[in-house]
């Protein structure tokens, strides 16, 4: 440490350079990582919230609610051979302010009869156990689009409307907001589902096997990745991640060899007066870590305070978690990036320092 | 009056040849070295007679091709590079011809650094002293690239002696310098050895500062020869 410290002091310039590059991809793979939860979350977050930790499907589905369809006789034997489940419906169309609005929103209906086995609670308290009526709690990602509680909010094809009692954070469906409505809500403005009623899936907290045939049990987990567009969208980004991650490698890896290769007179004078070869490498790696170091404080704090700053339109999640993970990832790359550096200091010679020669 | 002491360096039969492809360059030939504390020994000779080599065998940085070394009574001939290492920091104190100062550090840190190494107590006032005495207390803050050629080499003279060392090698201190400063920083060479009892053992080309040593030896067909 002490040579590190000095050193780094000394040529604050060069460093600082080198860290303000490392600081750029730190804060681009922070970014980018944000927007990937940010757009899973937005994804998948109905899914993902709330008690349930598994669906049933019906076999050959894909994971796919909307391939799958499940009568309300098969429900009720799923739901018994499980010890609970709740039976959802789950289709996408669109909602408007009123009858005569112009601007439709994409939503999609989540109809269940609620229960202590699956059960929301809105922002205002309102719990999904308490829908009565035609009062429905919705996402509040409609609160952006205007929508509004105690408001109404109408069907598009059914021109049926139902007062916002509440909105629920974070319920968002293949990016489209997510509306609760109880199973009579829903056959009110599904006329086939009033003569013949049939669900998608069924929602479950129980860790049992299912024995019913001709239906899978699906964890949330798997149910996420296999929602429209979700792996492509964060396949991609996870790609780009992985390269910037590649990219500080060699950029940490070529500047700290150049750097040694410079220095290899002086690394011959250190060990000539007495430094051992062990010392120099941790010199070495204290001065890359502590270089990654502020370059993670920094970007941190910085993604930190824009994350509370960027609109709802685009969903940006990062946690401490997260941060925790690409700080972790980013010191190991740095030790990393310092190998080929490491094997060149162990290979000078003390005897350069004598005589003037290198 | 007969001195008992044990000599601080001492080589016997050292023999070194390098090996350049099928030739077989041999730059000392069976030639042996003793220094006793509180002497100054210089060696001279033309360029490529092997006076940098046989300093570097002195000091443990080359092992010979054959010989004994022994620094203050223990032999090093054969000991691991690591333990050498340690030695060389405890026992050994080296000058070079360019200073080799550590660039980011400022005259005092240089000092300091090699008494962590060392992990020998030495107190500020020690470092100070030593600084003081070598005409270095106005520059205590500054980094090497901001000294003169002398006062640069001063301090590699104060980070030679900072450990106490039994031993001080210096190849060519005053090759950077003009002829007035070099005497000057042979002088405090050959006063720090004689006051603190050290041996050492100086390579140079400067023929005028040999009135400051006790012992000269020319270097010739890989033999020492006593003047
Ligand atoms: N690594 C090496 N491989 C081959 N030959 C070497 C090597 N190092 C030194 N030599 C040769 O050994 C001889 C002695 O070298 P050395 O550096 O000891 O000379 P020197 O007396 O210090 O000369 P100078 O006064 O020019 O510094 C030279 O002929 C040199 O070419
Ligand atoms: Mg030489």
């Amino acid at each position: 440490m002490f040579l590190a410290i000095r050193e780094l002091k000394h040529q604050k310039l060069r460093y600082g350079l080198i860290s303000l590059i490392i600081f750029l991809i730190v804060f681009l793979v922070l970014f980018i990582t944000g927007l990937t939860n940010g757009l899973a979350s937005d994804n998948g977050a109905a899914i993902n919230q709330g008690q349930s930790t598994a669906y049933v499907l019906e076999k050959g589905a894909q994971n796919r609610f909307n391939r799958s369809t499940i009568t309300a006789a098969q429900a009720k034997e799923i739901k018994r051979d499980l010890g609970n489940g709740t039976p959802i419906a789950v289709s996408q169309t669109t909602v408007q302010k009123s009858k005569t609005s112009t601007k439709k929103t994409d939503i999609a209906y989540f109809a269940l009869n609620a229960s202590a086995d699956f059960n929301l609670t809105a922002t205002n308290g309102q719990k999904l156990t308490q829908q009565t009526g035609n009062g429905v709690l919705v996402s509040d990602k409609l609160q952006a689009e205007g929508y509004q509680v105690g408001r109404s909010i109408t069907d598009t094809t059914s021109g049926k409307s139902f007062k916002i009692k509440g909105f629920i954070k974070n319920q968002t469906y293949a990016h489209t907001p997510v509306i609760y409505l109880s199973v009579k809500q829903w056959q009110a403005i599904t006329p086939q589902a009033a003569m013949n009623l049939t669900y998608n899936t069924v929602a479950t907290t129980s860790t049992k096997a299912l024995t019913v045939s001709g239906f899978n049990k699906v964890p949330k987990q798997t149910m996420i990745q296999n929602i429209p567009g979700y792996s492509a969208e964060t396949g991609s980004l996870t790609m780009m991640i992985a390269f910037l991650y590649i990219i500080s490698v060699v950029v940490l890896a070529v500047f700290f060899y150049v750097l040694t290769i410079q220095k290899l007179q002086e690394f011959g004078t250190l060990k000539a007066i007495g430094t051992a070869t062990g010392y120099l490498g941790r010199h070495l790696i204290y001065e890359i870590g502590l270089i990654t170091l502020l370059a993670i404080a920094i970007s941190s704090l910085l993604i930190i305070l824009l994350g509370q700053v960027m609109p709802t339109s685009m969903p940006f999640i990062i946690n401490g978690a997260t941060l925790g993970v690409t700080a972790a990832i980013f010191i190991v790359v740095a030790i990393l990036s310092s190998l080929i550096s490491l094997v060149k200091i162990s290979k000078v010679d003390p005897v350069s320092a004598i005589g003037g020669q290198v | 009056m007969v001195t008992t002491l044990k000599p601080s360096l001492a080589l016997t039969d050292i023999t070194k040849y390098y090996q350049d492809g099928p030739n077989r360059i041999e730059v000392l030939k069976s030639t042996s070295l003793a220094v006793g504390p509180g002497e100054f020994a210089a060696i001279i000779g033309p360029s490529g007679a092997g006076k940098s080599t046989l300093l570097s065998i002195a000091g443990t940085l080359l092992s010979p091709s054959s010989g004994k070394i022994e620094l203050a009574d223990t032999d090093v001939t054969t000991m691991p590079a690591k333990d050498r290492t340690k030695l060389r920091l405890q026992k050994v104190g080296f000058i070079f011809q360019n200073s080799e100062l550590i660039p980011y550090l400022t005259v005092k840190d240089q000092l300091k650094y090699v008494t962590k190494l060392a992990k020998r107590p030495t107190s500020e006032a020690e470092i100070l002293a030593l600084l003081n005495h070598l005409g270095l207390s106005h520059r205590l803050k500054n980094f090497p690239n901001q000294l003169s050629g002398g006062e640069r080499q001063r301090v590699a003279i104060a980070r030679a002696f900072i450990n106490n060392p039994d031993l001080i090698l210096a190849d060519e201190p005053t090759a950077s310098l003009d002829s007035k400063r070099g005497h000057e920083v042979v002088a405090m060479i050959a006063q720090e050895v004689h006051e603190v009892q050290k041996a050492a053992v100086m390579v140079t080309h400067d023929e005028r500062v040999l009135d400051l040593v006790d012992q000269v030896y020319r270097i010739e067909d890989g033999q020492l020869k006593k003047i």
